[in-house]
């Protein structure tokens, strides 16, 4: 074992001129034992990872090569977005105690909850992805909440007055009460009711701010324009870069059967029919040709999978896609299931096997 | 076929992030098995991944991308070792194993395969005595000397434990690899 001792001394540093030489010819005179130091030399560095030598720091490496291939900021965004949603789940729960993470449609139907407020505080109701929220205020307002979205009201609701502020996308069914108007605060848009039906949807990454009126009567405050006032089966769009404001005629269910968990679609652009799936069943969605950002849907689905829709997308248009399965990247982070898109005469071949 | 590998060489850069973290660590300590200065070994894993995301057109998602990756490094490392000028009777040590004999494959390297909680299972299974001067080497970096005049023991003693760990460690592995065996008999396909 005169050699085993060698080894030691070798790696730990501690080996003497004279030792060296011994090793020297030991290790030319077999390939067994060139083996044997080569098993050593991995032991030792094996044992060097456990501890996590100081000069291996895998946060700081990964800043500096995502620097250089250029992937630096956005990489960095993805992780506070997950970590304020971690953060947001938790306010929600702790003020609403309830409500929240109804996974599925039948789920969220199940789960008609109301609630009384006795304080003043204010009142945070957040979905995620791929859920939705029904919620029944003090005044029998019913609220539909859309995937995503947010909406929040002061615990005095419904006292003095009735605002709730929303950003994402929400139905609501005002119950009629005469002396207190009712009114829905977005970013850019306001919205005023007495009793009735209306939809609204305002998504931070959506660029249009949309009211759909589908009963009585409601009125739409922009800053620095003057109100508008809509009828039923009327829709008010305002886009908020170029500040243009469309009023136009819709068949409203196509905008409000959502709550009913149908998607519907008419004539409705590709990458807004996308944004809603993502949302919808919690996928993340890329369109790897931009050419396809020209097609148009107009489609109707009600409680499909997601392979069932993007299977129908592909039969009436020229797309192929790629599902990929929600991946686990380590003990408790995962990928969200993500779909690649492409146009189908640039299909992407991924058998080609060849080494760089 | 190996998903991450397909989302990789679809430039997906969440995907590739995952693939550096879980892989940087071991393949720095590949790499530092040819050289023996983690400083070098790291540069040129930086580099290794760089050239993996750079070439990911090229990813063959049949052919495991984590063989890929180290097969890239062993090359790198050893054309840097080749490099090297013999300034030490070390550097002399390592090029008589690794360049002058290429007998290592990347597939024997128990570095690539994921032994991580083995050795933290290993180690923590230690005697006291033996555990403390073994991690004041591995992880303090100190010498046999040093050791000896922090724990008031012989240098002689030092080595004895130092022996001793490793000679643990070494079975632990070695059972360890009769386990891989085994999965390779009853799974031959």
């Amino acid at each position: 074992m005169e050699s085993q001792k060698l080894l030691e001394r070798f790696f730990a540093g501690e080996i003497s001129e004279k030792e060296i030489e011994i090793l020297k010819s030991w290790l030319e005179k077999d390939p067994e034992n060139r083996h044997i130091f080569d098993r050593e030399n991995e032991l030792w560095q094996e044992t060097a990872l456990y501890t996590r030598l100081e000069s291996y720091k895998t946060d700081s490496a990964w800043s500096s090569i995502s620097e250089k291939i250029g992937a630096g900021g956005n990489n960095k965004k993805e992780i506070a977005i997950q970590s304020i949603l971690r953060h947001r789940i938790l306010l929600a729960a702790a003020s609403v105690a309830l409500l929240l993470a109804l996974g599925s449609f039948s789920l969220w139907i199940g789960s008609r909850i109301s609630f009384k407020h006795s304080a003043a505080l204010p009142v945070t109701i957040m979905t995620n992805d791929g859920n939705k929220a029904h919620i029944l205020l003090a005044d029998s307002t019913e609220v539909f909440l859309n995937s995503d979205s947010k909406l929040e009201y002061n615990g005095n609701y419904g006292i003095k007055d009735r605002v709730v502020r929303l950003s994402g996308e929400a139905f609501f069914d005002v119950s009629s009460d005469p002396g207190k108007t009712f009114q829905v605060q977005t970013d850019q848009m306001n919205i005023t009711a007495k009793g009735t039906k209306f939809n609204v949807l305002s998504y931070d990454n959506e660029d249009r701010i949309e009211t759909t009126l589908e009963e009585g009567e409601v009125q739409i405050s922009i800053k620095g324009m003057d109100a508008i006032n809509i009828k039923p089966g009327q829709q008010v769009v305002f886009f908020a870069k170029t500040r243009e404001v469309v009023v136009r005629n819709v068949a409203t269910d196509t905008y409000t059967s959502w709550k009913e968990n149908k998607l519907r679609f008419n004539d409705t652009p590709f990458e807004e029919v996308m944004r809603n799936l993502s949302r919808r069943y919690n996928v993340n969605i890329e369109i790897a040709d931009k050419e396809l950002l020209s097609l148009r849907y107009t489609a109707t689905f009600i409680d499909e999978s997601i392979d069932d829709v993007m299977k129908m997308l592909k039969a009436v248009s020229p797309i192929t896609y790629k599902i990929f399965n929600r991946t686990s990247v380590s003990d408790k982070n995962y990928l969200n299931p993500k779909i690649i898109i492409n146009s189908r005469r640039q299909s992407v071949k991924t058998n080609n096997p060849k080494l760089i | 076929m190996d998903q991450l590998a397909v989302r990789i060489k679809l430039g997906d850069i969440q995907a590739f992030e995952l693939f550096f973290r879980k892989y940087y660590v071991p393949l720095c300590g590949f790499t530092n098995k040819f050289l023996n200065d983690p400083e070098q070994s790291k540069e040129i894993v930086q580099e290794v991944f760089i050239k993996v995301w750079e070439n990911r057109k090229d990813i063959d998602p049949d052919y495991p991308l984590k063989a890929f990756l180290f097969k890239i490094a062993q090359n790198a490392s050893l054309n840097k070792l080749q490099r090297k000028k013999v300034e030490s009777k070390y550097i002399e040590i390592y090029k008589l194993v690794y360049i002058d004999h290429k007998e290592f494959s990347v597939h024997e390297s128990l570095l690539a395969r994921e032994l991580e909680d083995n050795i933290a299972t290993a180690i923590g299974k230690l005697p006291c005595e033996c555990k403390r001067v073994f991690e004041l080497s591995r992880i303090e970096g100190l010498k046999y000397s040093e050791i000896a005049n922090v724990l008031n023991i012989s240098i002689k003693t030092v080595e004895t434990q130092m022996s001793k760990a490793l000679r643990s460690l070494r079975l632990e592995l070695s059972e360890y690899l009769t386990f891989i065996l085994i999965v390779v008999l009853l799974n031959p396909f």
